[in-house]
């Protein structure tokens, strides 16, 4: 064996994420992963389609005590379609199936096992597989007829079907969207270079931003994926267990053009959502949802338009507001001191080691008075604060809050990154 | 009617019908041995003759240094040594092809030496003895040790030749060994002549020393069992097993692909399965696994 392929053998595979975070999640009274999708820490539930790609990753590990395992796996989960067809989200659902996309997730596992794993799957096993796969065909493809899919899934419906697809904008895609689409590139047997808004460098999908996931942007499978494509798969964020990772079982690496391999990037979407991401000892992000933003550069202006009357009853007077992930390496100032207040006009300055972030609120439109803050809380889009973390914070939240104004006004903030050096 | 089992052949393989074939390498797949196989595999591989399973063993070994290792196997099989550029029908040693490469490529080989010092040996092949020609005075020091240490693990007897200007008729494998990145270079050039299939291998018993099997260009571990298939019949299924990029082609030509746990990436990713250990006897719990499901 050549130094190269023993690299190659030693580098970290999606498919071994999936496994393990199958086998994390396995009951070994049922065999089958316990959870709970929105609430990891229920584990009473047993969901279908994620044990279908549990049982899935196995076959690809392709050991005989693992593909036997997702056999049993496989013959024990056919067990519960139910009449109609389709199979319920959780077991304990059957014979209800609240899902109808579900035959268009479940049909590509089907579909996998019978093209790459004919030859250990058995005749009994797989006559009992296209038995069942032609029944989520048959029922998806009547719901198609009742009310159409939107294009993502129906180009899944037709590449599940061996039909041509239909052309697709991919440039709105979030990364669940990609994950998705990738997987239907794939059942198609179609190998195209794919442009995917990732960043190799900060090993992270740069295009429409997720869920936030306590201090780091939540990962997406399409990241596992890309990371093990492009042959750098070392970030923390991506390394550490994530039920989520169950899900590149249905992923195999692919051709793509990095969209940038800089130390950080912008996002800035059409409708004013905000973030910057820059690396750090964890991927530190900044958000915010604008009116508008302008980019150059390495500059960044968000405008915030104030255009309604101030309700003074209202509880949250913040009406420009950002944030940025609280770390132990994070750093943040008012005109170079540490401070929790700030005016219209300060500069705050957001430091971690190699970079560093300066950022001003200015009134460029209409009158009023305003107090700057800076506190710990979350942005919207922290899904985690909930149950026994209710009351924790996983932001700096950077707030322009109203005091007294006269409706229209209009706040700048400028942005401008300084990259110390480029690690 | 033959009588087959005049030539040692039992009776049974042939009274049953064929349920397909099992094509096996023999290093890292069967044996870490370089003498033996263990018992309990050839035990094993007894057993499925007997169900009417078709046995092939396919090794970059030459004739005789192979045939100290399945010195055991006392059911039919086909033997396709040499890469496979030889097959022959065992025990009885009835010759099903051949394909060797004649005398006048050597120089072809000598070219692509060029600049490097270093030099590769010649097999006779089975039908002259199965000897050996080597120029040991070509040869580095640290490749001369490597090279005596091969003839003597190999326990074949090796001709030492001033010149292969002067051997003629046909040699079934050329053997070139030494560092990976040097082999890379000579199999690059090699494989630029299109005159020669080059399969580059690890030698599983000296780790740091790859070995290129140059033989003819129509010839493989695949391209030797279609050649089998041909005159034998195919069967209902074919099952291959092996651990190292010269097994690749063999699995082109199987429904079921068996690569051992240390085989490279490259052959793991073309397996449908991939064995236990060999130290565990892995490939029992493999075939049976698949041999099971078909059953």
């Amino acid at each position: 064996m050549t130094c190269v392929e023993e690299a190659l053998k030693k580098q970290v595979r999606a498919v071994d994420l999936a496994v393990a975070a199958g086998r994390k999640r396995q009951s070994p009274r049922t065999g089958f992963i316990h959870l709970f999708l929105n609430d990891e820490t229920a584990s009473d539930t047993i969901p279908i389609y994620e044990n279908f790609c549990f049982a899935l990753a196995l076959f690809r590990l392709k050991t005989g005590d693992a593909v036997l395992e997702g056999k049993s796996l496989i013959e024990r989960l056919l067990a519960f379609q139910a009449p109609c067809g389709n199979f319920p989200i959780y077991l304990h659902d059957f014979p209800k199936c609240w899902d109808p996309l579900n035959p268009l997730k479940i049909a590509p596992v089907f579909l996998l096992l019978i093209r790459h794993f004919d030859a250990v799957l058995g005749v009994e096993l797989k006559d009992k597989i296209e038995s069942s796969l032609n029944h989520l065909l048959g029922l998806a493809q009547k719901r198609r007829l009742e009310k159409s899919y939107a294009p993502l899934w129906e180009n899944r419906f037709l590449a599940c079907m061996g039909m041509s697809l239909v052309d697709i904008d991919s440039s709105l895609f979030s990364a669940i969207d990609w994950s998705e689409w990738v997987t239907t590139l794939t059942i198609a047997e179609r190998s195209e270079k794919l442009s995917i808004p990732y960043n190799p460098t900060l090993e992270s999908f740069i295009g429409m931003p997720p869920l936030q996931e306590k201090g780091e942007p939540r990962p997406s499978p399409i990241e596992w994926i890309l990371a093990e494509s492009s042959q750098k798969f070392s970030s923390q964020r991506l390394l550490r267990d994530h039920p989520d990772q169950i899900y590149c079982a249905m992923l195999y690496p692919v051709l793509f053009a990095p969209s940038s391999t800089e130390p950080d990037s912008f996002y800035c979407g059409a409708d004013g959502t905000f973030r910057l991401l820059w690396k750090g000892s964890s991927l530190h992000s900044l958000a915010a949802q604008a009116s508008q933003i302008k980019f150059t550069g390495n500059q960044a202006e968000l405008f915030f338009d104030l255009s309604e009357e101030m309700a003074v009853c209202r509880d949250d007077l913040f009406e420009a507001s950002l944030y940025c992930d609280f770390s132990s390496e994070t750093q943040v100032f008012v005109d170079h001191r540490k401070a929790t207040l700030f005016q219209l006009g300060s500069l705050i300055t957001i430091q971690t080691p190699g970079f560093s972030l300066g950022i001003r609120f200015e009134l460029i439109q209409g009158e009023g008075d305003f107090c700057g803050h800076l506190y710990r809380g979350n942005r919207p889009s922290q899904p985690v604060c909930k149950g026994p973390r209710l009351y924790e914070a996983y932001d700096w939240k950077i707030g322009l809050r109203t005091l007294r104004r006269k409706a229209p006004c209009q706040i700048r903030v400028t942005l401008v990154r300084n990259r110390e050096k480029d690690d | 009617m033959l009588d087959r089992s005049k030539f040692g052949i039992p009776l049974y393989s042939f009274a049953m019908k064929t349920k397909g074939w099992i094509a096996l390498d023999i290093d890292g797949t069967i044996t870490l041995d370089k003498y033996s196989v263990p018992q309990k595999v050839v035990d094993y591989l007894r057993s499925l003759s007997k169900e009417g399973w078709r046995i092939a063993m396919a090794t970059g070994r030459s004739c005789s240094f192979a045939s100290m290792a399945l010195s055991k196997f006392d059911f039919p099989y086909i033997f396709l040594p040499q890469n496979g550029s030889v097959g022959l029908e065992m025990p009885g040693k009835k010759l099903l092809f051949k394909k060797y490469l004649s005398a006048s490529l050597i120089r072809a080989v000598e070219e692509a030496y060029e600049g490097f010092d270093s030099d590769f040996v010649i097999y006779a092949g089975y039908d002259k003895g199965d000897f050996c020609y080597w120029r040991p005075q070509r040869l580095s020091e640290e490749d001369r040790l490597y090279a005596e240490n091969l003839k003597q693990r190999e326990q074949e007897s090796w001709k030492e030749v001033a010149n292969y200007g002067e051997l003629s008729g046909t040699f079934p494998l050329i053997k070139c060994f030494g560092t990976p990145i040097k082999m890379k270079q000579i199999a690059d050039r090699l494989q630029k002549t299109g005159l020669f299939q080059v399969t580059r291998i690890r030698d599983p018993f000296h780790e740091s020393y790859m070995i290129l099997l140059v033989t003819d260009a129509l010839v493989s571990k695949g391209l030797a069992l279609k050649e089998v298939f041909q005159k034998l019949g195919r069967g209902d299924r074919v099952i291959a097993a092996g651990d190292d990029e010269n097994d690749i082609s063999m699995f082109l030509e199987a429904d079921v692909k068996i690569a051992m746990s240390h085989a490279p990436d490259t052959v793991q990713s073309k397996a449908d399965l991939i064995a236990p250990p060999t130290q565990d006897c892995g490939i029992i719990q493999a075939l049976e696994m698949v041999v099971h499901d078909l059953r």
